[in-house]
C-alpha cells in the first residue's frame, strides 16, 4: 500500500471558467442529474393525488382547530383527524409502493442475514403464527386504553376542561392509547408479514444506476468501460454494507450502512487492494455531488418555524456560535494542519454529523480520508451521547422540554436524537425531534458559508485579495444546485400548503429523492472505503488533535445549547414550555 | 511471483481477520453491551418502539413528522390562550 498515492481532493480548482464545464464537470454533472431526479419525482407524483385529498386535508384541519379551541390538551378526535391527515402520503398510492419497491434497500434481520434478501414462504408464516398471539394481545391493550382514554376525555369534558388535574389525567390517558396504539401497529405489520425476494429488485436498481451515472463518464475524464465493469463490484459492495447495517442491533447503536461501507471498503483496499477497473468505478465525488443536490431539495426551509423562536435560538445561535468557536480553537490553540479537517469535524458535531460532514466536506474539498475520520468519529460518540445524556437527564430530573431541546441541540445523527428523547417520553422526543430537524436545516447555509469563505479566504495566498470573479472559478459548483434544489422545493412546499405536505414531502421527496439519494451517498461511501488509505488516515490523529477537538467542541455545544435552551424555554418562553 | 503470492496471501488474512473482527463486534460485543444495567433501559425503549438510530437526516425519520405537527399545534394553542 506505500506505493499508493495521495487521493485527490473533492473538487479539482482551475481558476478559470469555461463553458465546456456545464457537461465536463462533475459539479455541474451532479446538478443536472440531480434535477433529473426531481423533475421526474414531479412528474410521477404531482398528478396522482390520493383520492379526495383536498377535502381529507380540509374536514381534518377543521376538526383539529375546533379541537384545538374546546381543550386545553390534544384530544382524542384531535389526534383522530392529525392521523387522518399524517395518513395522506403520496408515497402510499400504487406508483409510490412500486417505487419504493424498485429502490427499497436490504431489509432488517436479527439472525440470519439471508433474510435481508430474501424471506421465504415458510419463514413468513413462522414470522406471522408468532405474532398473532402478540398482536391480539395488543388490540386487547388498545381497547382498554382507549376505554380508559375516552372515560377520563369525558370526565375533563364535564369539567369544561377547566380542572387542571382531570386535564392532566385524560392527557395521560390518552398518551398510553397513543402508544399502545403504535405497538399494535407494529404487531399488526409484524402479524402481516409477507415473503419477498429483493435480489431482482437490487440487480435492476443497479443496472439503471450505472446507466444513469455512466452517460456522464463519457464526455468526463472518466473510462466508462471501467466505470461500467467496477460498478458492479461498487454496487455489490453497497448492498453488502446495507445488509450489515440493517442488522438489528447494528440498527439500535446507529452503526449504520454508511459507516460498514467505508470500513468495508478500506478493509479491502488495505489489504488485497482495490484493482484499477473498479478504482475507476468508485467515483465518490460524482456520486456525493448528486446526492448533496437531492440533499437540497429535502432542506425546506419552512421546518424552522416549526417551533418558533425558542427552536430557532436553540438551533440557529448555538449552532453557528459552535462551529466558528470550535474552527477558532481548532486553529489557534490546538494548531491543526488541515484547516478542511478542522471546518468538517466543527460542522458534523455542531450540526447533525453525517449529512453536515458530506456537505461540509464537499464544499470545502476535504479529503477523503478526511470526512471519514469526522463521520467515524461522529457515529462512535453519537452511540456514546445517545446512551449517556436521556440517562442523565432522567436521572437529575429535568423537565422533559428541557432535556429534548438539548438531546435535540447535541446529538449529532436524527435517528439517536429521537432515540435518546424516546426515553424522556411523548414531549421529549417531539421537542428533540423538531430541534434537530431545524437544525437540519443549517446544512445548506453552512455548506454555502464554507465554500464562500474557502474560496474567498482559505484557498488563496496569504494577504492576498480575491477577485469576485476568481471566487466564481474557484466555487464547487454543486453547491448552486443544492441551494437551488433546496429553495425551490421550500417554496414549492409553501406554496402548497398542507398539499405540499402530501405531495411534496410525503411524496417526491421521501418517496422517490431520498431513496435515490441514499444509494448515492452509500455508493459514495463504499468508493471513499475502496480508495482510501490507512496510513493517510492515521497521519492525522498525530496528537490526537481530531479527538480533542471532537471532544472540545462537544462539550462546549452542550454548555451552550443547555443554557440557551434554559433561557428560552424557562425564562423567555415558559408559556411556549406549558403548552408543549 | 512468490513474493505477489505471499502478499496476497497475506492481504488475505488481513482480510479474513478484519471479517472475523467484524463479526465479534456484530453478533458478541455489541449485543453484550445492550444488556449492561446502564445502557439496556434505553435500548429497551429503542427495541419497543422500533425507533431506527441509523437514521442521519430528518427526511429518514417518520418521527419528526409527526413531531412538526404536534408541535405547531400546541404552539398555536398557547398563541391562542382559552
Amino acid at each position: 500500500m506505500s506505493g499508493q498515492s495521495k487521493q485527490p481532493e473533492y473538487v479539482v480548482d482551475q481558476a478559470r471558467w469555461e463553458w465546456s464545464e456545464l457537461y465536463k464537470k462533475e459539479d455541474w454533472w451532479a446538478i443536472w442529474l440531480g434535477i433529473i431526479i426531481l423533475v421526474v419525482g414531479l412528474i410521477i407524483f404531482l398528478p396522482r393525488p390520493p383520492a379526495d385529498m383536498d377535502q381529507k386535508i380540509t374536514q381534518s384541519q377543521r376538526t383539529m382547530q375546533a379541537e384545538e379551541a374546546r381543550a386545553p390538551f390534544h384530544t382524542l378526535e384531535w389526534h383522530r383527524a392529525n392521523d387522518s391527515f399524517s395518513g395522506l402520503r403520496a408515497r402510499n398510492e400504487s406508483h409510490g409502493k412500486t417505487l419504493a419497491k424498485w429502490l427499497s434497500t436490504p431489509a432488517r434481520w436479527a439472525a440470519n442475514p439471508m433474510e435481508a434478501l430474501i424471506l421465504t414462504e415458510t419463514r413468513a408464516a413462522e414470522i406471522r403464527d408468532g405474532a398473532k398471539e402478540r398482536h391480539a394481545a395488543a388490540q386487547e391493550k388498545t381497547k382498554a386504553t382507549l376505554a380508559q382514554a375516552e372515560a377520563d376525555q369525558a370526565a375533563a369534558a364535564a369539567a369544561v376542561f377547566q380542572n387542571r388535574e382531570l386535564n392532566k389525567k385524560a392527557e395521560a390517558s390518552i398518551a398510553q392509547w397513543r402508544s399502545a396504539r403504535s405497538a399494535e401497529s407494529r404487531a399488526r405489520s409484524q402479524a402481516g408479514t409477507q415473503a419477498y425476494n429483493k435480489i431482482p429488485y437490487l440487480l435492476g436498481i443497479g443496472v439503471i444506476f450505472m446507466l444513469f451515472f455512466a452517460a456522464g463518464t463519457t464526455v468526463m475524464n472518466i473510462n466508462t468501460a471501467n466505470f461500467i465493469k467496477g460498478f458492479g463490484f461498487v454496487f455489490l459492495l453497497a448492498i453488502i454494507s446495507e445488509v450489515i447495517g440493517a442488522n438489528s442491533t447494528l440498527r439500535s447503536w446507529g452503526f449504520g450502512p454508511l459507516i460498514w461501507a467505508i470500513l468495508g471498503g478500506m478493509l479491502i483496499a488495505n489489504t488485497i487492494g482495490t484493482p484499477q477497473f473498479i478504482k475507476d468505478a468508485a467515483q465518490t465525488e460524482y456520486f456525493i455531488k448528486t446526492g448533496l443536490v437531492l440533499l437540497g431539495a429535502e432542506i425546506l426551509f419552512g421546518k424552522i418555524l416549526a417551533i418558533g423562536l425558542p427552536g430557532i435560538f436553540v438551533a440557529w445561535v448555538v449552532t453557528p456560535t459552535v462551529l466558528v468557536l470550535t474552527y477558532i480553537f481548532g486553529q489557534k490553540v490546538l494548531k491543526m494542519e488541515s484547516k478542511t479537517l478542522n471546518i468538517t469535524i466543527s460542522s458534523d458535531m455542531c450540526v447533525c454529523g453525517v449529512s453536515a460532514a458530506i456537505a461540509t466536506a464537499a464544499a470545502c474539498r476535504a479529503t477523503k480520508e478526511e470526512l471519514t475520520i469526522a463521520i467515524g468519529m461522529s457515529m462512535l460518540f453519537t452511540a456514546i451521547m445517545m446512551i449517556a445524556l436521556p440517562t442523565f437527564i432522567v436521572s437529575v430530573g429535568m423537565h422533559p422540554v428541557l432535556g429534548g431541546a438539548w438531546i435535540g441541540g447535541t446529538i449529532d445523527s436524527t435517528g439517536a436524537v429521537v432515540a435518546a428523547g424516546a426515553f424522556l417520553g411523548e414531549t421529549g422526543m417531539f421537542v428533540a425531534a423538531t430541534i434537530k430537524m431545524i437544525q437540519n436545516i443549517m446544512i445548506g447555509a453552512i455548506a454555502f458559508g464554507v465554500a464562500v469563505y474557502w474560496c474567498a479566504k482559505v484557498d488563496c495566498v496569504e494577504g492576498q485579495t480575491v477577485q469576485k470573479m476568481e471566487i466564481w472559478y474557484r466555487f464547487p459548483k454543486f453547491v448552486l444546485g443544492f441551494i437551488a434544489a433546496s429553495i425551490v422545493f421550500s417554496i414549492m412546499i409553501e406554496a402548497m400548503g398542507p398539499r405540499g405536505d402530501v405531495m411534496l414531502d410525503q411524496g417526491v421527496l421521501r418517496g422517490f429523492s431520498r431513496p435515490c439519494r441514499e444509494w448515492f451517498f452509500i455508493l459514495a461511501f463504499a468508493s471513499i472505503g475502496l480508495t482510501s488509505n490507512f496510513r493517510e488516515m492515521a497521519k492525522h490523529f498525530t496528537g490526537g488533535k481530531p479527538v480533542i477537538l471532537y471532544i472540545t467542541g462537544q462539550s462546549l455545544n452542550l454548555a451552550l445549547t443547555l443554557l440557551m435552551a434554559y433561557i428560552m424555554f424557562f425564562l423567555v418562553f415558559p408559556g411556549i414550555t406549558e403548552t408543549l | 511471483m512468490s513474493g505477489n503470492k505471499t502478499g496476497l496471501s497475506k492481504g488475505i488474512t488481513q482480510l479474513l481477520t478484519g471479517i472475523a473482527g467484524l463479526w465479534l463486534l456484530i453478533a458478541l460485543v455489541l449485543p453484550w453491551m445492550q444488556t449492561l444495567p446502564v445502557i439496556r433501559p434505553i435500548m429497551d425503549i429503542i427495541v419497543a418502539a422500533d425507533l431506527d438510530a441509523n437514521q442521519y437526516f430528518y427526511t429518514q425519520s417518520e418521527e419528526t413528522f409527526m413531531a412538526q405537527s404536534h408541535v405547531r399545534s400546541s404552539l398555536s394553542r398557547a398563541a391562542e390562550p382559552h
